[in-house]
């Protein structure tokens, strides 16, 4: 499609190309970039109705579409796969109000908007990954009161989550949080990495790409800078680890070194292990580099 | 800019700024360069406000500026009406100024007096754009900036010309209490940008051409 058809098409669809009118993609476009001034700071936007519902990914699709242009290669994924409904819908709504070309190839992608994962592929400088946040306040789970988190992280007091953590270790033995698991910004500003699990979160750490969190309901947007430091809350005696499984191998690329969704078969009952990241998957299947 | 066609042209260009912008504050100091054929196809007046070799200013403003916003605007008072004409924002003082505009060889010293942002709302800070002569990659030797800190891979060099020399050294000044600061692009006359952000170190400047 040349330029000039895209450009009938979303005027004759009657929406703005991209669907966000002028004015609230200049205000988010704004807030971005102060979100990437100040690494882990939460920024307030003006988060704007959609046709979707609120939790639904919002706060992605609102960055998502104020970013995106018509050179962009477009790939949604849900919780690693490219095929869930949510994944599917938002993909195919973006695409129809900008007509970008949309894949499920990391390495082609331009932009990904996630939700619960980061790819199992290193991304590079040339990607942006956006990922949709549920809960934005990382210190939400010791303070109920957002002009206490505030203040909190104006004078980095810290202590209560440090305090929590401490608890959680006398409690279990370790620190039990899985998702959600909070992160020091270039040793500032304590952050929410959105419900990733923690094998995500190495890939955070000075990586190449740039990294946008977006949360529609609470209204924040927030990034990771490249090659920022981006560091998990631990203790010198209780260090942080990802998740372990074992000898469980993925049962279609049989993959030992991704992240693997654990499946029950309801009838017999027995267990399997598949990678998250679908398209990671089908690549190692198709290209036999799987076992 | 009256039919819905232009109106989508405008939508894509400013988009287009908008990404070089985004990519220049993700990696302080890089130079990113806005196609001066994208700006050539911008159906709305050019009046080069700053004088001539400014045409890639405007661009810029349009994609960040509009009603909701302030600007300020160092010496030349002349452009405060018409930037407020074609932009939408409103011209305040420069303490409460969500954008302040440095034209090229002005003095930059009321950027100190420029909005910080307070700690609950560091995001308040101000953004600078400075318009230069030219800014290129710093070459050892000769006179440039080091940049530091995060988004920074290790250690960026950064040569700008046709700017205040003093504007850097008001620049650590300002952003030495992280995360209180202002967040400063350089566009030049050839459309080239770059950016240093408040979590940008400005680690040493030498001795500096105009």
């Amino acid at each position: 499609m040349t330029l000039k058809e895209i450009l009938r098409k979303t005027f004759d669809n009657g929406y703005n190309f991209a669907f966000l009118d002028e004015g609230a993609k200049r205000e988010i476009r704004r807030k971005i970039l102060k979100a990437v001034a100040i690494p882990g700071y939460q920024t307030p936007f003006g988060s704007r109705e959609l046709p979707i519902a609120r939790g639904w990914g919002t706060g992605g699709l609102q960055i998502t579409l104020s970013i995106i242009g018509t050179g962009d290669t477009l790939k949604v994924i849900d919780q690693g796969c490219d095929g869930s409904v949510n994944a599917v819908n938002i993909k195919k709504f973006i695409g129809r109000v900008t007509g970008v070309k949309t894949t499920t190839d990391t390495n082609k992608a331009s932009i990904i908007q996630t939700r619960h994962r980061v790819p199992e592929e290193i991304m590079t400088e040339d990607q942006i990954l956006i990922l949709q946040v549920p809960y934005p306040e990382a210190l939400r789970t010791v303070e109920p009161e957002e002009t206490e988190t505030r203040r909190m992280h104006a004078e980095a007091d810290y202590s209560r989550m440090w305090l929590y953590l401490y608890e959680d270790i006398v409690r279990f033995g370790e620190i039990s949080i899985g998702a959600r698991y909070p992160v020091a910004v270039n040793g500032r500003y304590i952050m929410d990495p959105s419900p990733i699990p923690r094998w995500d979160i190495p890939k955070l750490d000075r990586a190449d790409t740039l990294y946008l969190f977006g949360a529609g309901r609470e209204k924040r947007i927030y990034a990771v800078p490249p090659h920022t430091e981006v560091k998990p809350l631990e203790f010198e005696d209780y260090l942080f680890r990802v998740e372990d499984f074992g000898d469980a191998r993925c049962r279609r690329c049989g993959s030992c070194d991704t992240f693997l969704d654990e499946i029950i078969d309801d009838e017999t009952g027995k267990r399997f292990y598949q990678c998250s990241d679908t398209d990671y998957c089908d690549r190692r299947t198709v290209d036999g580099t799987g076992s | 800019m009256k039919s819905g066609e232009d109106h989508q042209t405008v939508s894509l260009l400013t988009q287009n700024i908008f990404r070089l912008l985004l990519d220049a504050i993700s990696r302080p100091g890089r130079i990113y360069e806005i196609n001066p054929a994208a700006v050539g196809e911008w159906d709305c007046p050019v009046p080069g406000v700053f004088g001539n070799g400014d045409s890639f200013l405007l661009p810029v403003l349009m994609t960040l500026l509009d009603k909701e916003v302030s600007f300020y605007v160092t010496g030349n008072k002349g452009t405060v009406q018409e930037m407020a004409e074609i932009t939408g924002a409103h011209a305040s003082v420069v303490r409460d100024a969500d954008f302040v505009l440095v034209p090229h060889e002005a003095k930059s010293k009321v950027i100190l007096e420029a909005k910080r942002g307070a700690l609950q709302y560091p995001d308040e800070g101000a953004t600078i754009i400075f318009c230069v002569e030219r800014v290129c990659e710093g070459i050892e030797n000769r006179p440039c900036i080091r940049l530091k800190g995060p988004s920074i891979a290790d250690m960026q060099r950064l040569s700008i010309t046709g700017i205040d020399p003093e504007t850097f050294a008001h620049l650590m000044l300002i952003n030495g209490a992280f995360p209180l600061g202002v967040d400063s692009f350089f566009v030049d006359m050839e459309g080239r940008v770059a950016a240093i952000p408040r979590s940008t170190t400005i680690e040493e400047v030498k001795e500096w051409a105009t």
